[in-house]
């Protein structure tokens, strides 16, 4: 799971490297704005909605992760 | 030189628009949006009778003379109710990111009688008004709207309904996140979506994301499509922009800078990403150059990467950086410049596709009148100024001026082109009597592309002498080590008494108002 959304945010965002303790804003520079593109990334992908009151929360790499894998039922860190 | 307002239909209020769509826009399309993985749409004859039934609803329900609150996310039927509600209720728009203390504060103060929400915002409505003043749109709408309500009872119903007549009460927010109550008439708004039309021609289809409950993004952004009789696209959920931008494929959307410089941002990533800036860079050089010459092939060089049929984008709720203005010119699309606040309606100035000044707030729209006072304040009259306060007379008379409204904002005027410098109310007065704007400083900070946000404060130094003083935020994972650098090189460009003498580079993000604007009196003591 991890590995798959690093290489998502990698694909999407141009970054070299994506780590799971990384904030999505702070560390990898994504405005809210992508960070709204990036929800809707990962749910195409996933075939998943995430809830928009759970929004705020996705501070890191791996909350988004953490969140997904929530939601897919899917666990198992890389 | 001025150019001549354009001439477009004129409705003096919502009967005569709903009446004129009807009959003249019938079968075509009024409303577009995503339900599910679907397209649905909805016809202007279609939106008229939605309208009827659920006017009819509120009067059989005792509802006539009362305040309707609608708490709800971007959906259709937020349009449909905000039209019916118009004529006998007041309709009373409420911001669902507010928080449940506010917003129960904004109820009782507002007198909401009766408040709509949806399932998304059910629980937050609960902790506003008791159960049983709640109307669940998800629940309740699908049966109002099965009803045969005969539209010409409504138009008959509706025909003489007062259009000066108290029929919106629009929150505001200021800097000091206290709310005020801003009385709209039916003919405040009418005349005020007229005006952006006579600014600049709408071709079909236009995209609407900004919340609606706010006046810039409901009136100019929603309601002047709908007054134009072309195709209203509703983006729901910003997460699925990208996705409706391609669907839609729109001719205009009304934004704010967050979003405009997001969308730029995405387009300069996509060109990396497919490894082609070098030729990107080259195709804006030649387009440029043969757009000098007459030959415009912007949308054949620039149509995949944006949207094919894009060409207005209009700013507004903040000052946006001038320099997008030129960026986007270059990919085909025109970035206006709007200025207006919600006690005009709330559009007071929007550029015109045939005059677009780089750095002003706009063209005065038609009717409107723009003065500013002998300390610089814009003041401005015309049938967009508020009726007032709700029950706030001091705050309205404070103002009101002779029938002009002061804005609190400082600029001047070229011609009928606006140019806005400031807010009177942050102006720093120093000790030599000089007074500066903080925000003219403060754009020019912002420029440096490390910095997400900055205010400018007065402070003093050890010797007690006032000084100006920068507070910047960094963009996330932005360097700033060279800000002290940029700091004196942007010094020497500026008057002594405005030169700023000491800087800070704060850890997070400045406290904001729930309209995302900086708490500024919480920095200035």
């Amino acid at each position: 799971m991890d590995k798959e959304i690093a290489a998502l945010l990698k694909e999407h965002y141009d970054l070299t490297e994506v780590r799971p303790e990384m904030e999505i804003k702070k560390d990898l520079g994504l405005s809210s704005f992508d960070l709204m593109n990036l929800i809707c990334i990962v749910e195409e992908h996933y075939h998943i909605e995430l809830e928009e009151e759970r929004y705020r929360a996705l501070v890191t790499v791996s909350d988004v992760c953490d969140y997904v894998a929530e939601l897919t039922g899917q666990g198992g860190k890389a | 030189m001025d150019q001549p307002y354009l001439d477009t239909v004129i409705y003096d209020n919502f009967y005569e628009m709903l009446r004129g769509r009807y009959e003249d826009g019938g079968s075509k399309t009024a409303l577009r949006y995503f339900a599910g993985e679907e397209t649905a749409e909805i016809s202007y004859r279609e939106m008229v009778r939605q309208v009827a039934c659920v006017y009819f609803f509120l009067k059989k329900r005792g509802l006539s003379g009362k305040h309707i609150g609608i708490l709800s996310e971007n959906r259709y039927e937020y349009i449909i109710l905000y039209l019916a509600a118009v004529f006998d209720c007041v309709v009373v728009p409420l911001d669902k990111e507010l928080d449940t203390e506010t917003l129960g504060a904004c109820a009782a103060r507002f007198d909401v009688e009766i408040l709509f929400c949806t399932e998304k915002t059910l629980k937050k409505a609960k902790a506003v008004l008791p159960e049983e003043r709640l109307l669940n749109i998800d629940r309740l709408f699908s049966q109002i709207i099965v009803q045969q309500e005969p539209v010409e009872d409504f138009f008959r119903a509706v025909e003489h309904t007062d259009r000066h007549r108290f029929a919106v009460l629009a929150c505001t927010s200021g800097t000091d996140g206290r709310m005020k109550g801003v009385m709209l008439s039916q003919y405040n708004v009418i005349t005020n979506i007229r005006g952006t039309l006579e600014n600049n021609v709408l071709k079909n289809p236009t995209l609407s994301f900004l919340p609606m409950n706010h006046t810039y993004g409901f009136h100019p952004c929603v309601l002047a499509t709908l007054y134009n009789g072309t195709t209203l696209c509703l983006n729901l959920e910003l997460k699925h922009l990208r996705r409706d931008l391609k669907a839609f494929d729109p001719y205009f959307f009304g934004a704010v800078p967050m979003v405009i410089e997001g969308i730029y941002d995405n387009i300069l990533r996509e060109v990396k990403r497919q490894k082609k800036e070098k030729a990107f860079r080259r195709l804006i050089r030649i387009s440029n150059i043969l757009y000098r010459c007459g030959i415009d092939l912007r949308h054949v060089f620039f149509g995949k990467l944006v949207n094919p049929s894009l060409r207005l984008v209009v700013n507004g709720g903040a000052a946006l950086n001038g320099e997008l203005v030129e960026r986007f010119r270059e990919l085909g699309i025109e970035l206006l410049n709007g200025y207006g606040l919600t006690e005009c309606s709330p559009t007071v100035a929007v550029s015109r596709v045939c005059n677009n000044v780089a750095g002003s707030a706009g063209t005065v729209m038609k009717h409107i009148e723009v003065k500013t006072a002998e300390d610089g304040e814009i003041l401005v009259k015309g049938p967009c100024v508020m009726l007032g306060y709700y029950k706030d007379e001091a705050a309205t008379q404070a103002v009101m001026r002779d029938g002009y409204l002061a804005t609190g904002d400082t600029g001047y005027t070229d011609g009928k082109v606006l140019f806005v410098t400031g807010r009177k109310k942050n102006l720093i007065i120093l000790e030599n009597g000089k007074n500066v704007a903080p925000e003219y400083l403060e754009g020019k900070i912002n420029r440096l592309p490390y910095i997400q946000d900055s205010l400018v404060v007065p402070a003093r130094t050890a010797g007690k002498n006032r000084i100006l003083k920068a507070l910047v935020v960094l963009k996330e994972g932005m360097d700033g080590s060279s800000f002290a650098e940029d700091l004196k090189e942007l010094n020497s460009t500026l008057p002594l008494y405005m030169r700023l003498e000491d800087y800070e580079i704060l850890p997070e993000d400045f406290q904001r108002n729930s309209s995302r604007k900086i708490l500024r009196r919480q920095y200035t003591g």
